[in-house]
């Protein structure tokens, strides 16, 4: 292995050219420089729209130039046209400013200016007055798709059910950018045909899960009353089916829904297209949850491995029953048996994971004497959950519930035989609590409002619970803390910490006993309170602007800049966090990133490592050449910083 | 199409007569009763898996077997319908003689009794497929294709939706399955995110125009210029005209904008229709920009103003200069609605578009129309209004709110656009029951169900809306001439004043199919003269149309229901 290029650490500020001020092409001398804001702007743009393949125009692509970022207000509103039967695009009267310009056409994945690669990230396109920059190219790559059939074991198409889509880079720990749920749902038609279109390249895993939402039919009988009891037991909103019964049939002393599809694809029409039987005997037979092409978990799975413009048919699954097993206990909390809660059964290995949400097994009530059923589970390894929390306390004032949060888990094996005596044991929950300092001199900020702007909140362990953020309640004086907690790891989410621009507070830091929360994340054990964690805002807003250079000094915009703690061996021993920053040069290599203060790492990397650079081996050769920084409170400048881009290995 | 219908079933209707009988009770009991049956495909082979559900005292829904069997066991006696479909097939309910359209044969079962022998047919789905293509004879993918059949509404034929959607996949094809027998528009809109879609919805689109090779040529010169004498380009060529602004709109098939100039497309049971194919167009777009002034003409501040097109309305808080601009809209009738917050003023204002902006449209505010009146309960004490929220509300919805009746049982709606409204309630789910509307009196006329007229400005009063605890109720045997229980026939009531034959009005209720004992059941009536027949086939649909029903005026009996009546009024048929 062999390493090229070495950082440049900071060198002097003169040479640097403040952003924004660019010319390609000299502006008319006189007139612009005294063009008024009543005056028409003498620039114009004018571009074509290629294949990046094939480097033919395309035609009929809807070109965007969107309304000025920069400067003062808009000064020009958001228009669009259409491209020639050459491909040309033209935009007349724009002046200067950095202006967002992004390209669709059929049958290809959304395009902007600077963007090098499909998964790539688009640049302002930055312009003086006056300037009209010559050959202007945007590029686009032609969107993938994945098709194909599904049928039951009589070849008859099944149609109506959903087909999940899952990003094998969103799932991945190492790599996952986002607690987004990393699934996108299809339906299968009435030719039991499903299609997703306008995929990026990469490698993605194909699922039908069956999800079976079961009531015991006592529960199902019973009045109006005892609906508003399920609805009200704190069955989180994703588990939609469980909060009215509608259409059900019966099997045995259940109801099971043949409706009530989940948000993400968790699809319990499984049950309804295909439904489950039960025979003399009493054997429920029906279909598993299935990864392409016939696999029981994501690991067994074949990824579809899909470049730009691939078309990908004949993802086809058959679906076959198995004989399907009951899983009965009894769910006890410390005072005894607990009725009305919702039970969940996991995969193993969605638990945990944001598969949670979408490739659940099947959920239940508890009805009066704590007693659950799941009537039809494929043999496998899973999880019990069962919890009951205060499903209202995302925004407001109202008091955190007196009540404990109750939380169980439980793993067991389905094989051969049915389990009819399970007893899941709920315990007492943890809370996490502290407070918020606003370490500054802007208007303090009414304890609602860090809910609703700064977002005060955890990323949980527990997606099924809690969706993917947990948020906290604030008191009067800035105290806070979450209701009864399931033990795990608690990663400090604070999506908005730089768009203070409405509060005039920053987000500068989650601590826990000298320990930064955000590198070293909250290990929640049972039985214990974490009572000591301290948010700080900070009233300044901190910026890194730098350059990035090519060896012989000239401005390199094919890079991305990366930002990480220098506190490398923390970062890494706890799985690296998502905290790092990164960002793509503008024009002239000059980047603007914003940053809490603290140490960091900085480097400059190919453009195309940025989806995997974040992985043990890469980012401690990259600690060993980055440049380290030290960023004070406020900083919004280093001119003199400049990046020469380091070969990632 | 409607006119023949028309003498089909009038053929088949009965004149009916009056039967004097004493009231005899349904008495329930406790799940003894069970219906079974199987459903069957047209060949006879039996359907499996198809989904059975069954609607009476109780509602379950069950699969049948391998053999298409289904057996649904203890019942509470009572009356049933029972429906299944099978995807591929068309839902048919038990005793339903045609996909689609009429009802099932209610089932009144006693306690502990038996019916095993219940057996039907599911026709086969006709489907309608083909493939749509864009401007540019690229496949549109994500586009929704709708299908619309015409229904009578207020007495006039109109494109009403139905049967579902589908979407085209990436080479632009679509098939629409499960379509009942019947004639059908086609009709495709582009997908949300599609390239050039219009402005109606949002205020952050932005004006779409097609590059001219003009512009091309002259901006390359401009650079070539530029370059060879190494100065700005001369000041004097002008820069090309640019085009007009375009969108994606609405096509019906084969090929029209304009939805009465659709080719029907007929689908009879199972047919599969292939090759409606559609070429979406870039049609021309117009910007709106009203201007709303004051009655002194200065531009008023604290004012929101609405557009809509009929089907969706978007609208916005006007900034200091009183300018609304909405962009990149397509042909057709926008209405504006100005009101000043709260509404003390307003102005209103029809615009037809047609490609040709409007840029110079002054909307002067004046007086707003509104109306005021009270609710009054009949029967049960009144509900306490402070905690259950009754709204009187104008039909159609179009810009105006619903108005929260005051604890007092007073109600005023506010602002009022210029048109013809009917009157009706919204009650608390919980109170539904308990609550019916009994008559919305304006001028005298009820408008409940006979719309009214209010200009712009026109202030109405002493409007009278009562809601009652005893709705009226009409209920019977249908029997032959010779006594016998006629089952399975359409028994239609309608109010005999043809003012008061409007779509979704109270007095012309979806037709009762008599059941296996003959009975026959209309609840929540209105008092009032209706008109009673009975059918051998006849849709809900059918009775949209007043030549329908003016035809079926003359083979009925008149029959009288009063306030609260809980009328029993037996049925026989003519010899």
């Amino acid at each position: 292995m062999t390493r090229i290029a070495l950082a440049v650490a900071i060198t002097a500020a003169a040479a640097f050219a403040p952003p924004l001020r660019l010319a390609r092409q000299t502006p008319p001398a006189s007139s612009a420089q005294q063009a008024g804001p009543a005056q028409t702007p003498k620039g114009f743009v004018l571009g074509r729209v290629l294949d990046a393949v094939t480097n033919r125009p395309i035609p009929d692509a809807l070109v965007t130039l969107g309304a000025t970022t920069g400067g003062r207000g808009v000064s020009h509103p958001a228009e669009s046209v259409l491209t020639t039967s050459n491909g040309y695009f033209f935009f007349r009267e724009v002046g200067a400013g950095a202006y967002p310009l992004t390209v669709q056409a059929p049958g290809y994945l959304p395009g902007g200016y600077g963007q090098r690669r499909p998964r790539g990230v688009a640049a302002p396109l930055a312009l003086a007055e006056g300037e009209r920059p010559a050959d202007l190219t945007l590029r686009l790559w032609r969107e993938a798709t994945v098709s194909g059939m599904v049928r039951d074991e009589q070849g008859d198409p099944v149609s109506g059910i959903g087909v999940t889509l899952i990003d094998r880079v969103q799932i991945e720990p190492a790599t996952r950018t986002s607690s987004v749920l990393p699934v996108r749902l299809a339906r299968t038609d009435a030719d039991g045909a499903y299609q997703f279109v306008g995929l990026l390249p990469g490698e993605y895993l194909v699922s039908i899960a069956s999800r079976v939402n079961q009531f015991p039919a006592s529960i199902g009988d019973a009045d109006a009353a005892a609906l508003d009891r399920i609805r009200n037991s704190g069955v989180s909103s994703l588990s939609s089916g469980l909060r009215s019964l509608g259409p059900t049939v019966r099997l045995g002393d259940q109801l099971i829904q043949t409706t009530g599809e989940g948000n993400w694809g968790g699809s319990n029409a499984l049950a309804g297209v295909l439904p489950m039987t039960m025979g003399g005997d009493g054997a429920v037979s029906g279909y598993p949850t299935l990864f392409f092409p016939s696999a029981l978990s994501p690991a067994q799975a074949t990824p579809i491995r899909l470049s730009a413009g691939d078309d990908r048919r004949g993802v086809d699954f058959l679906l076959k029953p198995v004989t399907l097993r009951r899983v009965a206990g009894r769910l006890e909390g410390p005072a005894g048996p607990l009725s009305g809660f919702a039970v969940h059964l996991l995969p193993v290995y969605a638990a945990d994971s944001n598969l949670e949400r979408t490739h659940e097994t099947g959920v239940t009530i508890t009805g009066p004497d704590g007693a659950f059923a799941f009537v039809a589970v494929p043999p496998g390894d899973y999880v019990i959950k069962a919890w009951r929390l205060q499903q209202s306390l995302v925004i407001g004032t109202d008091p955190l519930p007196a009540e404990s949060t109750l939380w169980a888990t439980q793993r067991l094996t389905v094989a051969g035989q049915s389990l009819t005596n399970v007893v899941v044991s709920a315990k007492t929950g943890s809370t996490i609590r502290g407070r918020i300092v606003l370490d500054g001199t802007a208007t303090p900020l009414q304890p609602q409002r860090f809910q609703t702007i700064l977002s005060v909140a955890f990323e949980p362990p527990w997606p099924l619970a809690f969706g993917a953020r947990l948020s906290v309640r604030v008191g009067a004086s800035l105290d806070f803390a979450t209701q009864g907690l399931p033990p795990g790891t608690y990663v400090p989410l604070l999506p908005n910490q730089f768009n203070a621009s409405a509060t005039g507070w920053y987000f500068e830091s989650a601590m826990r006993g000298g320990r930064d929360l955000l590198v070293e994340p909250l290990l929640l054990e049972p039985a214990t309170d974490a009572t000591d964690v301290v948010i700080t805002f900070a009233d300044r807003r901190t910026t890194l602007t730098g350059s990035v250079v090519d060896a012989a000094g000239r401005p390199e915009a094919a890079a991305a800049v990366v930002l990480f703690p220098a506190a490398v061996g923390p970062w890494i021993d706890h799985g690296l966090p998502a905290i790092a920053s990164t960002s793509i040069p503008a024009s002239q290599g000059i980047f603007t990133v914003d940053i809490r203060p603290g140490d960091y790492f900085i480097a400059a990397i190919d453009e195309a490592r940025l989806e995997d650079w974040r992985k043990e081996p890469t980012v401690r050769a990259l600690a060993t050449q980055a440049t380290r920084v030290t960023i004070a409170r406020g900083e919004n400048s280093r001119p003199g910083l400049r990046l020469i881009p380091i070969r990632v290995p | 199409m409607r006119i023949s219908l028309l003498p089909v079933v009038i053929a088949s209707a009965f004149v009916v007569s009056a039967v004097t009988r004493a009231q005899t009770p349904v008495s329930s009991s406790q799940g003894t009763a069970s219906i079974a049956g199987t459903i069957v495909a047209a060949d006879g082979a039996p359907i499996a898996r198809a989904i059975v559900s069954i609607g009476g005292p109780v509602a379950f829904t069950l699969v049948t077997d391998d053999r298409g069997r289904f057996d649904f066991l203890a019942l509470p006696a009572g009356q049933y319908t029972v429906t299944a479909s099978k995807t591929g097939f068309l839902a048919m309910a038990y005793g339903q003689a045609e996909p689609g359209r009429g009802s099932g044969l209610p089932l009144d079962l006693k306690a502990a009794e038996r019916r095993a022998d219940l057996h039907w047919i599911l026709p086969r789905a006709a489907s309608i497929a083909g493939r749509i293509l864009d401007q540019g004879g690229q496949p549109m993918r994500g586009a929704i294709v709708l299908l619309q059949r015409r229904r009578f509404v207020d007495g006039a034929p109109q494109l009403v939706s139905c049967c579902g959607q589908a979407t085209t996949d990436s080479n632009g094809l679509y098939r629409l399955r499960g379509v009942p027998p019947g004639e059908y528009a086609v009709s495709a809109i582009p997908p949300g995110d599609y390239l050039a879609i219009p402005e109606v919805f949002t205020t952050y689109g932005s004006e779409t125009r097609r590059t001219t090779d003009e512009e091309v040529q002259w901006a390359l010169r401009e650079l070539s210029g530029a370059a060879a004498s190494r100065a700005p380009a001369a000041a004097n060529t002008r820069t090309p005209a640019r085009s007009r602004t375009v969108s994606y709109g609405r096509i019906y098939y084969p090929g029209t904008p304009d939805g009465d100039r659709a080719t029907m497309v007929v689908v009879r049971a199972g047919d599969e229709k292939n090759g409606i194919d559609l070429s979406m167009t870039l049609q021309p777009t117009a910007f709106i920009r009203a201007r709303v002034v004051g009655p002194d003409g200065q531009p008023a501040a604290n004012v929101s103003l609405s557009l809509s097109d009929g089907w969706s309305t978007s609208g916005a808080r006007l900034g200091a200069d009183g300018v609304f601009t909405r962009r990149n809209l397509l042909a057709g009738r926008y209405t504006l609605s100005a009101k000043t917050v709260p509404p003390a003023l307003g102005a209103y204002q029809v615009v037809d578009l047609n490609g040709v902006d409007v840029s110079d449209l002054v909307m002067t505010l004046g007086p707003v129309a509104h109306i005021s009146g009270r609710v009054v309960f009949e029967g049960d004490p009144a509900p306490d209004l402070t905690t259950t929220q009754v709204s009187v509300l104008m039909r159609p919805l179009g810009l105006t709110s619903p108005a929260r009746v005051a604890a007092d049982g007073t109600f005023t709606v506010p602002a009022v656009d210029p048109g013809r409204y009917r009157l009706s309630v919204t009650i608390p789910a919980a109170s539904r029951g308990a609550w019916t509307l009994k008559s919305a009196m304006v001028d005298g006329r009820d408008a409940a169900d006979v719309p009214f007229e209010i200009a712009a400005g026109q202030a109405i009063g002493d409007v009278v809306v009562t809601l009652t605890s005893r709705p009226a109720r009409l209920s019977g045997l249908l029997l032959t001439a010779d006594g016998a229980p006629a089952a399975g026939y359409y028994v239609v009531a309608f109010a005999d004043d043809p003012a008061m034959w409007v779509t979704g009005g109270r007095r012309v209720p979806a037709p009762a199919r008599s059941s296996t004992e003959g009975r026959y059941t209309f609840a929540g009536l209105p008092p009032g003269t209706y008109r009673l027949a009975a059918l051998t086939a006849v849709d809900a649909s059918d009775l949209a149309n007043p030549d329908f029903l003016a035809a079926l005026k003359a083979q009925s009996m008149v029959v009288t229901i009063a306030d609260g009546e809980n009328k029993v009024q037996d049925l026989r048929f003519g010899r």
